[in-house]
């Protein structure tokens, strides 16, 4: 095996050179905002069929307690949205990966996740879990009284704190549901 | 009378308490309580009197409404607008404080080793920061003591391990440049203690890609929605010594130059493909090449790297397996029969959850080669197996027990009992 670039071309041509490749294989496109998948409005929209009067529930204490057995900490809001359409209702809730959040979009009917949709993800790491063939495993799972989802979904390897993340929310929609 | 009084003005203050934060359920026990008081007061005195003038209607405590707590509704315009400002203006104008746009994290693990090495270790104290300039342009961080104590003479390092700057382009590009993790086999770039199995990391991945390795250059990475993705990477490279007496010759690991005033001369590349797209299955494919892994001598050392790995779970049942192979051109690594350096892992693992507790059952067998060459390299011929559990008290924090036997051709087996207690957060 020989060498593929000589002696005198040092890592730092070689960087140089990548990097003008790299910008070449992106078109010249600008910096770009994290990845919307869906708007949050077309969301509800799609789900619920139009968009009906925004609601809140606003924690009780006992409530954030609760709250926190679940996703280890308060929700960032003490007052959370939701909408609800012909029995369904849509929460748009967000939780920390590793260091930002994935805003995420879920359907609960009759004490079942319907849907989840990751609507924005801003992790650099872990975007595995916007896919469809992940949310999906969510479909028709249901809270266990121990607070746990009926059916846990299957960890990605390099993305188990995005896993995670999910799971909380759709453990959390699930108990917002219960309350509302 | 006075018990009649005395039940309705409770209930006038559990009620006005019901509305401080008190719960349904706290709210139903306490009537429930009462109810039983005056049911044996009942039993024993007879019927109470009424008392219309103070709850007219309403005599009996059972039916008498309890105030629920019910959500606090705020109609708000249903304007999409609105919605979807609330959830994007943040994340569009990189919003937040210093503080808010700046992050700390770590991981830790402190390992115990019986048997034939008689050890104990805080092997990795590490602390992650990370700040977001712009949601365009975020800063990684992080920065590990290992063995507890560094300095001349003592056993353990303060490593930056990493610190780049990661750009998100369009069409879901992202760049990174400073120094990083290879995107090189299963443990190297996420190797929080509570993410794998086994007290101490792999033999296979320690010894032949060689993990933890990072280098300081720029890596493009790319995703796809069908679950494809690939990573590309020009970066600083190995130094693999040829120096029979440096105790470390021909062996891999031992030229990592950690980016601290390394040799900028040579050049290397990584590539990782990967796939993702069945849930619970991860697979990549992954090559290194370095234009001269031993500048020390005047022969041409180009080296490659070929490897693979798979990651599968269903349900408590998982599975790893990888595969790595350098092939070192050169006269004095083939006299050493350190030209072809290789090893395999496989382990099965079952994990079993209760709530926020879980505990796994483990097994491994790896078997690697390296440097056979040289008896002071520490190298050779290694079948290793090791069986053992963890239990997670909380996801991220973890508690590990493991028996590890190496056998190594022509040597005495090693045998260790390993402890250890690892976090994330």
């Amino acid at each position: 095996m020989k060498p593929i670039i000589s002696a005198s071309d040092t890592a730092s041509r070689v960087v140089r050179i990548f990097f003008t490749i790299a910008l070449l294989l992106v078109g010249g496109s600008a910096f770009a905002a994290p990845k919307v998948h869906q708007k949050p409005s077309d969301f509800i929209k799609s789900s619920l069929g139009a968009i009906p009067t925004t609601r809140a529930i606003t924690l009780t204490s006992a409530q954030q307690r609760q709250v926190r057995a679940i996703l280890g900490k308060n929700y960032k809001t003490k007052a959370i949205r939701y909408w609800t359409r012909n029995g369904k209702t849509a929460f748009i809730l967000e939780e920390t990966g590793k260091t930002e959040d994935i805003t995420t979009g879920l359907v609960v009917k009759n004490g079942k996740i319907e849907t989840v949709k990751v609507l924005v993800y801003r992790e650099s790491h872990g975007w595995e879990v916007a896919r469809t063939a992940f949310t999906n495993q969510f479909k028709g799972t249901s809270l266990k009284s121990n607070g746990q989802i009926s059916k846990s979904p299957r960890n990605i390897a390099g993305a188990t704190l995005s896993v995670r993340a999910l799971t909380k929310l759709a453990r959390l929609a699930l108990f917002l549901d219960s309350r509302k | 009378m006075k018990i009649k009084q005395a039940l309705l003005g409770s209930i006038a203050v559990l009620a006005s308490a019901s509305a401080h934060g008190v719960t349904l359920e706290e709210l139903a026990a306490r009537l429930e309580k009462l109810e039983n008081k005056v049911n044996k007061y009942e039993a024993k005195y007879g019927p109470l009197e009424s008392n219309p003038a103070s709850a007219p209607g309403s005599p009996n405590l059972i039916q008498m409404p309890t105030p629920i707590p019910r959500p606090v509704v705020t109609p708000a315009p249903a304007n999409a607008d609105d919605i979807d400002a609330a959830y994007l203006t943040p994340a569009i104008g990189g919003g937040g404080n210093w503080f808010e746009r700046t992050t700390l994290g770590g991981y830790g693990e402190l390992h115990l080793n019986q048997g034939d090495k008689e050890q104990i270790d805080f092997h990795r104290f590490v602390l992650f920061v990370n700040h977001r300039f712009s949601d365009r342009v975020k800063f990684f961080s992080e920065l590990e003591l290992e063995h507890s104590l560094s300095g001349d003479g003592k056993p353990g390092e303060v490593e930056l391990e990493q610190a780049y700057i990661e750009f998100s382009l369009d069409n879901d590009w992202s760049i990174r440049a400073g120094q990083y993790l290879l995107p090189l086999g299963i443990l190297n770039e996420v190797h929080e203690p509570d993410t794998f199995y086994g007290v101490e990391r792999n033999s296979v991945e320690a010894n032949i890609i060689p993990t933890t390795w990072w280098e300081g250059g720029v890596m493009a990475s790319k995703n796809y929605d069908n679950g494809f993705g690939f990573d590309l990477a020009v970066h600083s490279a190995l130094a693999v010594t040829t120096d029979p007496a440096s105790g470390n010759a021909f062996r891999i690991r031992g030229g990592r130059q950690k980016v601290a005033e390394a040799s900028s001369g040579d050049y290397a590349a990584s590539f990782r493909a990967r796939y993702t797209g069945v849930p619970g299955l991860a697979l990549t494919a992954f090559a290194n090449y370095q234009n001269d892994i031993a500048p020390d001598n005047t022969e041409d050392n180009s080296a490659l790297l070929l490897g693979g790995s798979a990651v599968y779970q269903n349900g408590g049942f998982g599975l790893r397996a990888l595969i790595a192979h350098w092939d070192i051109d050169g006269d004095s690594f083939a006299a050493n029969d350190a030209d072809n350096q290789w090893g395999y892992l496989i382990e099965p693992s079952y994990r079993w959850s209760f709530g926020d507790q879980s505990v796994g059952l483990f097994g491994r067998y790896s078997h690697y080669e390296y440097a056979r060459g040289l008896n002071n390299a520490r190298g050779g011929e290694f079948d290793e197996y090791t069986v053992g559990v963890n239990y997670w008290p909380v996801p991220t924090v973890v508690l590990k027990a493991d028996y590890t036997r190496i056998e190594q051709a022509g040597k005495e087996n090693h045998e260790t009992y390993n402890f250890g207690i690892g976090y994330s957060f």
